[in-house]
């Protein structure tokens, strides 16, 4: 299970401590070694916590139990999954646990644990909340309660392209433009034979959820908006839009949560997209950048780099790529870079992942630097080792 | 107890534990799901032919393109093979009864699409297919693997209507064969006035709407299918288009539609890597965009060599290969991280060969037997002797 969920040997990498005040970490991949599954384990650990404190709060007494071993306090509270990723995160975070302890609440640490504010740029949010339901994180309950913000920064395209109904859907967000859609397919009958695949298989459980979640609201759907309003989607890929619609999201989210953790998949699409080779673009970027860590505990980010992105600066386009993901990884206090393997392709090993120290090394956490490999399985599950192992 | 465990751990619970089970909700599956569809075998989510055999199985075991996923077939020099897989799949949608949006294609395009193979092979084939549904089952559990011999056999959905018809491509698509329809997009309109009467609207982004419009309008039950020929192809799109933010956007905006329409929709794209390499930022922004990328690299004609189709006669004649087919990321899988999928066949060399009766056949590459080249050269030999004289 332990293996499945969190791989042992990337644990402390994956923890942010609170001395890490306004870190930032850098995760690099490239065409067929994305950093989905590495991100996801990020989501997972930072999440984690406030997904078993809601289980754990409406039984009160865990407070009681703050000091009896963790083992036999884990024992009634949590979900089956989570057991030993959990018992195991708690414990490499010692300072955390202090904290918690101290408190003598556990109500409290709940509310202290860490809110997440995820800017996805490439990948819808049923994606996320597939992949992460195999790891037994309930986006969708997250998101309710606050703890998770998702800003989608794909389906803005489909908004501006059709211009009239990017105005109507406006401050609703894309949600509206998400929406019809989904019923319509709920409603066919291919919907139909969805609800009798799942049987089949584990990923395909998740979707006919979302089916039959959309529809129901869909009747009243204006309750259904302002429940889910931690869902928003950009107004366009102007740089302006997406700064104000991060900063309302990172505020709302700041006021629900003490740490705010920032995590923006691919925000290099937009520079790629919306450049246009004057560097305008790349600098509002990182100035955004800066504003939104003032504000938030730490901050994540998934950057693409390709060698034609990064080593050929032949175009506007590669060189702006390349400066702009340097300069960040320069600010950086851990770069974690995904690659295929250089010897060519083998079967049990998906690619590299390598750990190194960016440029920003202030923070207190020494950060050992390692280079290992990984494999992810069919059903989702990744295993890292060292190479020959 | 071990019978509920193994049920969430394996990726397909059909194990035949339950036949009784599987066999009731399979009819039911049958009378709802749209023709052409078929949900995969690894992980159920419902999955359309490309209308080449060969490719739907390399398509890591789905055994078809996912719905709401798009494939990206780039190829080098100036030989047409990616256009042979747009028309099979252009073809294989219009016979299943698909909406096929071509862009940029004149209407006429549609009597150059292969016709159905001739029935007699047709009949052979389909009498395998009404075997008892065990078996079927353990057909499809090879084709996951990979192993599939017989791809007549595999390429017929359960309700006996094949998921992937043959095609000849000595034949010309009957309008009697084609209950779908074929929509074709202009991108800007091709006379060059009429792009200055559009304006400032960008050409792709039009596409966009259009092809947005035409989802809407349709039923939920109808499966569109769009084919985009060799992107950013001066002969066929205005020369704005090639601007990053043009066709990164245009993309983007496609990716958002797919996963909208995830039960609806399919896309394959050719691009010309001739014209734009793939060591450009550009390119490869492009490839992160989509799904799934491959391309067909087509050997030099062998000089001296004897046309490749003498005769229909001589099977192995058709089936040398000519070029190489590379993959570098699939649709959900690399999503996931890549690897895991039991059917590494992908990973393999792989090479392709064209004959007018099985269309594109891709398969793992081997070096051809010696004998044949020892057998030329003597032969070559005594020839060129006689010319120098």
């Amino acid at each position: 299970m332990t293996s499945r969920n969190i791989p042992h040997l990337l644990e402390p990498y994956l923890v942010i401590e609170p001395s890490q005040s306004q870190s930032q970490i850098l995760l690099t991949g490239i065409l067929g070694a994305n950093t989905n599954w590495l991100l996801l384990r990020y989501l997972y650990t930072l999440l984690k916590s406030s997904s078993t404190s809601r289980s754990s709060l409406p039984s009160r007494p865990p407070a009681a139990a703050v000091s009896q071993p963790q083992g036999q306090r884990r024992l009634g509270t949590r979900m089956p999954i989570a057991v030993e990723p959990e018992f195991e995160l708690r414990t490499s975070t010692p300072a955390q646990q202090q904290n918690g302890g101290d408190a003598g609440d556990q109500g409290e640490s709940g509310n202290e644990s860490v809110g997440v504010l995820l800017v996805s740029f490439l990948r819808d949010f049923a994606f996320w909340k597939e992949s992460a339901g195999r790891l037994g994180l309930d986006l969708e309950g997250l998101g309710r309660r606050g703890k998770l913000g998702f800003v989608d920064g794909l389906c803005v395209g489909v908004g501006s392209g059709s211009d009239g109904e990017g105005v109507v859907v406006g401050g609703g967000g894309g949600l509206p433009v998400r929406r019809p859609p989904v019923p319509l397919a709920a409603t066919g009958g291919s919907a139909g034979a969805t609800g009798t695949v799942p049987g089949r298989g584990p990923p395909q459980v998740p979707r006919p959820a979302t089916t039959t979640t959309t529809t129901t609201g869909g009747s009243s759907s204006q309750g259904h908006v302002e429940g889910e309003k931690w869902k928003r989607s950009l107004p366009s890929l102007a740089v302006a839009d997406v700064s104000k619609t991060l900063h309302s999201a990172l505020n709302e989210l700041c006021q629900k949560n003490k740490k705010v953790v920032l995590v923006i998949d691919q925000l290099d699409f937009l520079l790629a997209a919306t450049s246009d080779g004057n560097g305008l673009v790349s600098s509002a970027l990182q100035d955004l950048l800066l504003d939104l860590r003032e504000k938030s505990h730490a901050t994540i980010l998934t950057m693409s780099a390709d060698d034609p992105l990064i080593a050929s600066q032949v175009t506007t386009l590669d060189k702006d790529h390349a400066s702009f993901v340097l300069s960040l990884a320069h600010e950086a206090e851990m770069v974690v870079s995904l690659r295929l393997l250089d010897t060519g392709i083998a079967k049990d090993v998906s690619g590299v992942v390598r750990i190194t120290r960016g440029g920003d090394t202030g923070g207190e956490k020494q950060i050992e630097e390692k280079e290992y490999l990984y494999h992810v399985g069919g059903d989702g599950g990744v295993r890292v080792f060292e190479r020959g192992q | 107890m071990s019978f509920v465990k193994r049920n969430t751990v394996l990726s397909s619970p059909r194990a035949g534990l339950t036949p009784s089970a599987p066999q009731q909700q399979q009819p039911k599956q049958e009378t709802q799901l749209a023709p052409g569809l078929r949900p995969s075998p690894t992980d159920g989510r419902l999955t359309t032919s490309t209308g080449t055999a060969s490719l739907d199985q390399l398509l890591a075991g789905h055994g078809g393109l996912p719905l709401g996923t798009c494939l990206l077939v780039e190829e080098q020099g100036t030989t047409d093979f990616s256009g042979i897989l747009l028309r099979y799949y252009a073809a294989e949608g219009l016979v299943q009864g698909h909406q096929v949006h071509a862009v940029a294609f004149p209407p006429e395009w549609r009597h150059q699409l292969p016709g159905l193979a001739s029935p007699d092979k047709k009949s052979k084939s389909a009498s395998p297919a009404p075997a008892p549904e065990e078996k079927m089952k353990i057909a499809w559990r090879y084709e996951s693997l990979g192993n599939n011999a017989n791809a007549g056999a595999s390429a017929r959905g359960d309700s006996g209507a094949p998921f992937c018809h043959s095609f000849d491509l000595s034949k010309r698509l009957a309008s009697s064969e084609s209950k779908g329809t074929l929509n074709p997009i202009s991108v800007g309109g091709s006379p060059s006035l009429d792009r200055k009467s559009v304006g400032t609207a960008s050409p792709l982004k039009m596409l966009l709407k259009q092809l947005r419009a035409k989802l809407e309008s349709s039923g939920s039950n109808a499966i569109h299918r769009l084919v985009v020929p060799s992107l950013l192809s001066p002969t066929l799109y205005p020369p704005g288009c090639a601007q990053p933010s043009e066709v990164l956007q245009f993309l983007h905006g496609l990716r958002a539609l797919l996963r909208l329409y995830s039960t609806q929709l399919t896309a394959i794209i050719t691009f010309p890597t001739s014209l734009f390499p793939r060591s450009s930022g550009l390119v490869r922004w492009i490839e992160i965009l989509c799904d799934g990328v491959v391309e067909l690299i087509p050997l030099p004609a062998r000089l001296g060599a004897a046309p490749p189709p003498p005769s229909r006669s001589d099977p192995k004649a058709n089936e040398q290969p000519q070029g190489m087919f590379k993959v570098y990321t699939l649709p959900v899988y690399h999503e996931k991280g890549g690897g895991g999928a039991e059917s590494g066949q992908f990973r393999e060399n792989l090479s392709f060969s064209l004959s007018a009766s099985k269309g594109l056949v891709i398969k793992p590459y081997s070096l051809p037997p010696m004998l044949e080249d020892e057998q030329e050269k003597p032969s070559a030999a005594p020839k060129k002797d006689g010319l120098d004289f």
